[in-house]
């Protein structure tokens, strides 16, 4: 499974990446929304987890954009705000595909996650 | 048994005192500039009685002294016009005392002929007769208008009478006269004279001089009452008899006659009473009717001093009742302005600390918000790097035997789970969320809470009230925030409760008739006041030994807040903690959501 990690934490994000490699996932990681795209264009990706809050394009745009250019990939946001669920309720992209971490994430949390993926 | 009485009295006296004394007498506050607390009401108070004081106080003396004045000059003006009275009675009177001893001369003139009368022996028989009746001549003697004394009879030196000056013109109206000469000794003597015969050439007089005891018997007739002194002046103002006042006869006391129009009246100073503040006396000169002398009158001032001392014991009752008047007035008012000030002030205070709190509460918010979130990226960080830590152990054979190493990261990612609840708890503090209104029942939304703390009350045989009125409505708003709220204060409350003590909830429809009042009412232990301002502030624990993060009222607070409500405290130690939660009927969700998205 080929996941792409994006977050502007340059360390969380690449021990992030380092740590699912260990699982067996195909982790790869960029630190901000401009280089996530350009990812995502030479290479197919399955998911992509995304930090909301991030200096030029935000989390939600981001997924917007990657969407534009893989259509199937699912994403998984995280935040720093606590409350997850009130995200949805606000945000213009309510699919009920995403979901929405709150970190610090549980490694554990986010490989079930990842694993839900497949079930679509 | 008896029971000393002397305490309870005590107690009560101090409690009356207690109820006399305002709200505002033991308030203290800091005020810039000075050192330590001010009894700021109560110096304004003081300033406020000594202004209305010399306010009300000056005028009224001044107008004490005024009527005062006024009647001390009235009294002299009555107490003159009738010395003035006195003296032209007392005046008319010697005028008639005079004509008394003209009417005898009279009768000589009728019974004898001028040429009988110059016989010095028909002379000596009428001055013999004449002193056997109540006109007491010292001597008779016939005079030519050269003043030569033609025959003379009686007491005095007989060149006394050769000094009598008789008028130029001798005509009929200057038939009778009283008039006076200085004698021989230097005492002045008091004649009456009638004219027996005239013509052009001459003219023939018969004068009699009157005894001096008789005129001083006849004025001390008047001597009553308050009639210190008569005396008779001449045309020069000398005394012509004794004065006990001003002299013996011949004596020249000075009177200032400011005006000759008699009779007149004046006040003049006593020279045998002094040094004190009234000692005058009344004084009144008149002239006596067809003579050249004048009489005097000193009158003592004593009806003057008793109607003084009456005015004056007036004037004291008076103001003394006045100034009682105006103390309990002043006051009376005094107090009740500043008690007025006192409470508006204490009202304003009341709404500056709320509002103080309120922002003070959002900035807390805002900077819990800002640490909490900043503080996040590092946990994540940390987090990560333990865990990929843990992932090299544990994925590499060589040190997954090490437990040491394990267990140490597995105690950092404890940790930062543990600081990452926290950054969680202070964001739900801070941050406003959504709430999801639906209708409530308020009873049974507090009987579910109760039944999550039944346990732990019936351990602590806690007895639990509850008076939900059924006027109570159905509330529309967030169930899960509500239910959170109660349980926090609720655990608060049997946290604060001894064993045996009370809980009680109760509702009551606010008089706007658009929100609810609930009140979480316990007897415990109570608030210190010190405390009261913090505790909703977060961190702020008492609990700290016990687990307590301090999280538990500020997350209250926060929660209330979104359900649009308020929440109240008020707490006294060792009497108990009412919180007052104020609930709309119902949650404006839409407002909410726009409140929360612009923070």
């Amino acid at each position: 499974m080929n996941i792409l990690l994006v977050d502007d934490e340059k360390e969380l994000v690449s021990t992030l990446a380092q740590r699912l490699e260990f699982r067996g996932f195909n982790a790869d990681w960029a630190a901000s929304g401009n280089q996530a795209l350009e990812n995502a264009q030479t290479r197919k990706y399955d998911v992509a987890v995304l930090d909301i809050k991030m200096p030029g394009i935000g989390g939600i745009e981001l997924g917007r954009e990657l969407k534009k250019i893989l259509p199937e990939i699912r994403i998984i946001f995280c935040t720093g705000y606590g409350q997850t669920k009130n995200l949805s309720d606000k945000d213009s992209m309510q699919d009920n595909e995403n979901i929405y971490l709150s970190k610090p994430v549980d490694i554990n949390i986010l490989i079930e996650k990842l694993n839900m993926t497949p079930e679509k | 048994m008896k029971k000393l009485t002397g305490q309870p009295d005590k107690k009560i006296f101090m409690q009356a005192l207690k109820n006399i004394v305002p709200e505002f007498w033991d308030h203290r506050e800091r005020v810039a500039g000075k050192k330590g607390q001010q009894y700021i009401f109560r110096s304004k108070w003081y300033l406020l009685i000594k202004v209305t004081f010399v306010l009300t106080i000056v005028p009224l003396v001044l107008s004490t002294i005024y009527f005062y004045r006024t009647n001390r000059a009235e009294a002299i003006t009555d107490l003159l016009a009738e010395t003035r009275v006195l003296t032209a009675g007392v005046a008319a009177d010697m005028h008639i005392f005079f004509d008394q001893y003209l009417s005898t001369l009279q009768i000589i003139k009728s019974q004898y002929s001028p040429a009988e009368l110059k016989n010095r022996y028909i002379l000596k028989k009428i001055f013999d007769s004449v002193r056997k009746t109540s006109t007491q001549f010292s001597g008779l003697a016939i005079i030519e208008k050269n003043s030569s004394v033609v025959c003379a009879y009686g007491n005095n030196p007989r060149s006394d009478y050769g000094r009598i000056i008789l008028p130029e013109t001798c005509n009929k109206e200057e038939k009778r006269h009283t008039g006076y000469i200085t004698g021989s000794d230097g005492k002045p003597m008091i004649f009456v004279r009638l004219v027996l015969e005239h013509s052009d050439h001459n003219c023939l007089f018969i004068a009699g001089f009157i005894e001096p005891e008789a005129i001083a018997e006849f004025l001390h007739h008047f001597r009553v009452k308050e009639i210190l002194d008569i005396y008779l002046l001449d045309h020069n103002n000398t005394l012509l008899t004794e004065s006990s006042f001003l002299g013996g006869p011949g004596a020249k006391p000075v009177i200032n006659m400011v005006n000759e129009d008699l009779p007149l009246a004046f006040i003049t100073t006593s020279p045998k009473t002094s040094d004190h503040k009234d000692n005058f006396l009344f004084s009144g000169i008149s002239k006596i009717d067809n003579t050249q002398i004048k009489l005097g009158i000193l009158m003592s001032n004593q009806s003057f001093k008793i109607f003084m001392s009456r005015i004056s014991s007036h004037i004291i009752t008076m103001t003394f009742f006045s100034l009682l008047f105006v103390f309990i007035a002043v006051l009376w008012l005094v107090t009740n302005v500043v008690q007025v000030l006192y409470r508006a002030d204490k009202v304003r205070q009341v709404y500056l600390t709320k509002a103080a709190r309120n922002s003070k509460m959002a900035s807390i918010g805002q900077l819990a918000a800002g640490v909490a979130h900043e503080i996040n990226n590092p946990l994540a960080i940390i987090n990560e790097k333990a865990g990929f830590l843990m992932d090299l152990f544990s994925f590499q054979e060589e040190y997954k035997a090490d437990t040491r190493l394990t267990d140490a990261v597995d105690s950092i990612i404890r940790a930062v789970k543990r600081a990452g609840t926290i950054t969680h708890r202070l964001l739900g503090f801070a941050r406003k969320t959504d709430s999801c209104a639906e209708p409530i029942n308020l009873e049974e939304t507090v009987q579910e809470v109760i039944g999550f703390v039944r346990k732990e009350a019936e351990y602590k045989s806690i007895n639990i009230n509850i008076h939900i009125p059924p006027s109570i409505p159905q509330i529309i708003t967030d169930r899960g925030k509500l239910q959170q709220i109660l349980i926090n204060l609720v655990t608060n409350a049997i946290a604060a409760l001894d064993e045996h003590g009370t809980l009680t909830i109760r509702a009551r429809n606010n008089k706007d008739n658009e929100s609810i009042e609930l009140y979480v009412e316990d007897n415990g232990c109570g608030i210190p006041l010190e405390n009261q301002k913090k505790v909703f502030e977060p961190f702020f624990t008492t609990k700290a030994k016990i687990g307590g993060t301090g999280l538990g009222l500020a997350l209250t607070y926060g929660l209330i807040r979104d359900l649009h409500g308020t929440l109240e405290l008020e707490s006294q130690p060792d009497v108990g903690t009412t919180f007052t939660i104020t609930l709309p009927y119902e949650i404006n969700t839409k407002e909410s959501y726009e409140y929360s998205a612009g923070r």
